[in-house]
């Protein structure tokens, strides 16, 4: 399978900024789970900071991050959770795909009766659906 | 349409600035006290926001190496930031529709601040690194804008 226009990680973030999922689909990433977590636990920061100094009135925060290796994608729920889409530069319908995500964290996340709110996400059936969603 | 433009020297200390607004077209800087406390506020939270997402970028990148260009939009604005070797670093806000900044950004520290701050023979303050009132840097780089957005 060719690398061009392949997706590298999702993250997803609870309402607290506290990372509650993390799946990366790039071999031998050089990560510890702990490192996400220090990681993802700035992106909060960052996402306010970048709206509240905008030079333009009403912005949200960051939705797009690139750089010239890859790019990342922010969407942030009306319920204050961010989901991260990290994906090679080529990569097409980024901003749909997080939808279709947010879509399955609804479908098989929270209506799963065993999964607590805001904690880590350990479902099995999301898991496999979230690899059939992207590739 | 450029909306802000700065310049951070090696020791994170902001030594230009300059915004345009979309309603008028001169420069506005703050004039007021209170305005002038926000600026600065403005400036610093942006040198840490920058210093931060390129962290954030190197640890999450494919690549070893930490880019010296990287860009965020939001649903209102874009930044490019671009990082030279010698650690100064320079931002520039537009809105979304722009593209890569990068050779642009490059430029500005190529063909304005190199030629005119850099190779100028006025005497420099140590104590003061600010180009604000360099009226050669001044000119050039509105020329240089102004022919870009």
């Amino acid at each position: 399978m060719s690398k061009d226009g392949s997706i590298y990680s999702v993250l997803i973030l609870n309402k607290s900024g506290g990372l509650i999922y993390n799946r990366d689909f790039i071999p031998g990433n050089k990560f510890v789970a702990n490192d996400y977590v220090i990681l993802t636990g700035v992106f909060y920061g960052m996402y306010t900071i970048s709206a509240r100094y905008s030079p333009v009135e009403g912005s949200d925060g960051i939705q797009t991050l690139e750089t010239e290796d890859f790019k990342l994608q922010a969407l942030q729920t009306q319920t204050g959770m961010f989901f991260l889409l990290t994906a090679d530069l080529r990569y097409p319908g980024l901003p749909e795909k997080l939808q279709s995500i947010y879509e399955l964290y609804s479908d098989y996340v929270l209506k799963n009766p065993f999964y607590e709110m805001e904690q880590p996400i350990r479902c099995k059936k999301f898991d496999v659906l979230l690899s059939n969603l992207l590739f | 349409m450029i909306y802000r433009f700065l310049i951070y020297d090696k020791s994170s200390t902001c030594i230009y600035y300059d915004e345009w607004s979309v309603n008028n077209n001169g420069a506005n800087k703050g004039v007021t006290p209170a305005a002038a406390l926000d600026a600065e506020e403005m400036k610093r939270n942006t040198f840490g926001l920058v210093f931060e997402l390129k962290r954030f970028l190197s640890k999450l990148s494919p690549s070893p190496t930490a880019p010296d260009y990287f860009s965020y939009t939001t649903n209102k604005y874009k930044l490019h930031v671009y990082e030279t070797a010698t650690s100064m670093r320079f931002v520039l806000l537009t809105d979304t529709k722009t593209g890569n900044m990068k050779q642009q950004l490059k430029k500005i520290y190529s063909d304005v601040y190199v030629e005119t701050v850099v190779k100028s023979l006025e005497p420099r303050n140590p104590e003061d690194p600010s180009i604000q009132g360099n009226k050669q840097f001044t000119h050039e780089l509105n020329l240089f804008l102004s022919s870009i957005s």
